[in-house]
């Protein structure tokens, strides 16, 4: 089924193999280079898509408020913001969807280019996409004592060091890539961050336990995958290293655009103007304002995110805000 | 709302990764090492297979296990009542090669996948009196012995050497890559085919090398010997002949692997590859080129065999093919509809053996199919073997 990726795969690893002096490992390392270089721009839509979304948060809340009793008008309004923005909710995932044939195929090509046994080598017989490879069968598969198609608890033990290793590099590239999420009013983390967050965490932790069931070879893809990851990102300038130890991310300092700054705005209103951001926080329940009269009366939209960065009160009933609201037109 | 999109795209990922575990799962995971061996044993030609977790002998005229007899000749019980069959099996090994049948008949020495040598007592079908040997590797080409020598080929790398006898180790000679075919020892020389791409001669005794070549290719069978040369063909694309003393003589070039022994008969040198095509060549000529024919759909694996009129092989998508020696052309097609990988067999009649047909026997990777019988002459189907 997936013999028209493995095939191409294997034949640019025999490639890669001839080309490293008959060294299996730099050939695999080699070839999860090309795949990350090829897939890079997936995973910058990837990260665009879910910056974007982070930003459109705010708006997208106010929305969720305003007609959270009208589904139809709900939608609406939400794909209209997304439209607005450029967003694509699933354009976060589907990056990531499509990366996962070439997975199984790179696993799919490990296992066969490295046969040791007759059966496995006859299985490799006829895969090679051009003239000329089949004199480098069969392929060394084994690296410092390690037989690269079998799992890391099927070889010595300190084969155990390659799934730590893939636990570690997947944290980190997670960490320092994920964009910051803001948080609630009362200063807790918002759903999505806590979310995101246990993704950071499960992720990588999975990725070890594949590892440690999947062939060594598999390891040394994940491992040099999310290292060059790591040094894409961080060569483009997105990857935030104090991030990865705890501290506070440039970015919460200074988040990027989409249609404007909205946090940096509404956090120098809500200082100069407590009362009046205080007072318009219910106008967002009025359902007969949109999102273009928010922009405009907040100056780039959320308001009330600032407002409840510092822990302002609850909204007042509906009756008395319409007045406040009045008044402060 | 958020995050129960949240959860739902937590969710999906998650679901993804458990699809990518279970594809996985289904690639290239061929269960088992290599396939099945055979070979004929006594007057009466009975076949003993070896595959994966048993060996069995299987009688040619019925297609079943050999019942076990006492010394009287009197077909044993077991426990239930029942005839015991020949059949061995020990906890923990797999077997992939021919035993050695040692002089007295009543033992074999296998070579047990699982890094033992372990004598079995041929007329019980049970483990031998014998100590069994640790050895250092699996073992996938078959054992020799030859003047009080035996000589073990290790799957990984190396030839071993061990003093039948006693079972001391003598000497061992590396290689870089395994030995997946039989060595081949002759006048106290061992010429060893290695899938680092050499052919090795060695001296027996020492195990000092006398000369290495490189034929750029996996050889992966017994190398032929006749007379003053040698026949080998490799992964290259390649059969070559070869002077004892390690000179290439002659080249050929094939369409794919040729992994399967070529067999020489009336100085015709007949091979297959795993573009399913035939060869024939002259060995007296070079391997000029008789007849070449892409018989096959699919790879052929085993070594052709030749018998006085026809060369039969058989692929991996499981077609028997019969074709004529002269011409090359196919004159008869069977199917056995599991992959072939194993050579194949021919049983001839004789006085003991009460066969009315010479019996073509095929072995496949399917356990409903492990051995096939056709007739020689118009490819009937006898019986099936089947576990």
């Amino acid at each position: 089924m997936w013999d028209f990726i493995i095939n191409p795969f294997i034949t640019i690893l025999a490639l890669f193999y001839s080309v490293m002096g008959n060294n299996i490992v730099l050939a695999i390392a080699l070839l999860t280079v090309v795949i990350r270089l090829l897939t890079s721009p997936l995973m910058l839509q990837q990260q665009r898509s879910t910056a974007a979304m982070q930003e459109i948060q705010p708006k997208l809340k106010e929305i969720q408020e305003k007609y959270k009793n009208d589904r139809e008008k709900l939608a609406s309004a939400q794909m209209e913001l997304y439209k607005e923005h450029g967003v694509n909710p699933l354009g976060g995932c589907l990056p990531l969807l499509v990366q996962f044939p070439i997975l199984i195929s790179l696993y799919g090509t490990i296992i066969i280019a490295l046969a040791s046994t007759p059966f496995q080598l006859i299985d490799l017989s006829g895969r090679f996409l051009l003239p000329g490879l089949d004199n480098l069968v069969p392929m060394e598969n084994t690296w410092i004592g390690m037989d690269l198609t079998l799992p890391p608890t099927a070889n010595p033990t300190y084969a155990l060091v390659l799934p730590l290793l893939v636990m570690v590099t997947a944290w980190m590239q997670s960490k320092l890539i994920m964009p910051a999420m803001p948080p609630n009013s009362d200063g807790t983390q918002s759903q999505t961050a806590q979310m995101t967050r246990s993704m950071t965490t499960i992720m990588p932790l999975m990725f070890g336990m594949f590892s440690l069931s999947f062939s060594v070879g598999l390891s040394i893809y994940f491992v040099v995958s999310n290292v060059v990851g790591i040094v894409q990102y961080s060569l483009m300038g997105k990857a935030d290293w104090r991030r990865l130890f705890g501290g506070e991310s440039k970015k919460d300092e200074k988040p990027v655009p989409v249609a404007a700054s909205s946090t940096a705005s509404a956090a120098s209103e809500a200082k100069a103007t407590p009362a009046a951001v205080k007072n318009s926080l219910p106008a967002k329940e009025d359902s007969s304002e949109t999102s273009e009269d928010n922009k405009v009366k907040s100056g780039k939209g959320s308001s009330n995110s600032a407002k409840n960065r510092r822990g302002s009160p609850r909204p007042k009933p509906r009756s008395k805000s319409t007045e406040k609201k009045a008044k402060a037109k | 709302m958020e995050t129960a999109k949240s959860v739902m795209r937590l969710r999906l990922v998650l679901v993804a990764l458990v699809l990518i575990l279970v594809t996985t799962a289904c690639i290239g995971q061929r269960s088992g090492v290599s396939w099945a061996d055979m070979t004929l044993v006594g007057e009466q030609q009975q076949i003993l297979v070896s595959y994966n977790d048993f060996m069995v002998l299987i009688d040619p005229t019925t297609g079943q296990p050999v019942p076990l007899r006492n010394s009287e000749g009197e077909v044993r019980l077991d426990d239930a009542g029942e005839p015991r069959q020949w059949e061995f099996q020990t906890e923990g090994s797999q077997f992939f090669t021919t035993p050695l049948f040692l002089e007295d008949d009543e033992d074999m020495l296998v070579a047990d996948y699982n890094n033992r040598l372990i004598n079995v007592n041929f007329p019980n079908a049970r483990l031998g009196t014998g100590i069994p040997t640790d050895i250092p590797g699996h073992v996938i080409a078959d054992i020799v012995l030859e003047d009080d020598t035996l000589f073990v080929p290790l799957m990984e790398q190396n030839l071993l050497a061990y003093d039948f006898n006693t079972r001391e180790q003598l000497w061992e000679f590396e290689t870089e890559r395994g030995i997946w075919g039989t060595p081949q020892v002759v006048d106290g020389v061992v010429y060893l085919p290695s899938m680092d791409h050499s052919l090795y001669a060695i001296d027996s005794d020492s195990g000092d090398l006398l000369w290495e070549l490189d034929l750029e290719g996996a050889v992966g069978h017994q190398p032929i010997l006749d007379d003053e040369r040698l026949f080998a063909g490799t992964f290259n694309h390649d059969i070559f002949e070869i002077s004892l003393d390690g000179e290439i003589l002659s080249q050929y070039e094939a369409s794919d692997w040729v992994w399967g022994a070529p067999v020489l008969v009336d100085s015709v040198l007949y091979a297959a590859d795993l573009s399913g095509t035939v060869y024939a060549l002259d060995a007296d000529s070079g391997l000029e080129e008789i007849w070449r024919n892409q018989v096959a759909g699919a790879g052929i694996r085993p070594s052709p065999l030749v018998t006085d009129s026809y060369v039969i092989v058989a692929d991996r998508d499981g077609g028997v093919y019969w074709v004529e020696r002269e011409s090359g052309e196919v004159v008869l097609e069977q199917e056995v509809d599991a992959e072939v990988l194993s050579d194949i067999l021919l049983v001839e009649p004789n006085d003991v053996l009460s066969l009315p047909d010479s019996l073509v026997i095929v072995s496949t990777v399917n356990n409903s199919r492990i051995l096939v019988a056709f007739t020689l002459e118009d490819g009937e189907r006898r019986w099936v073997y089947e576990r």
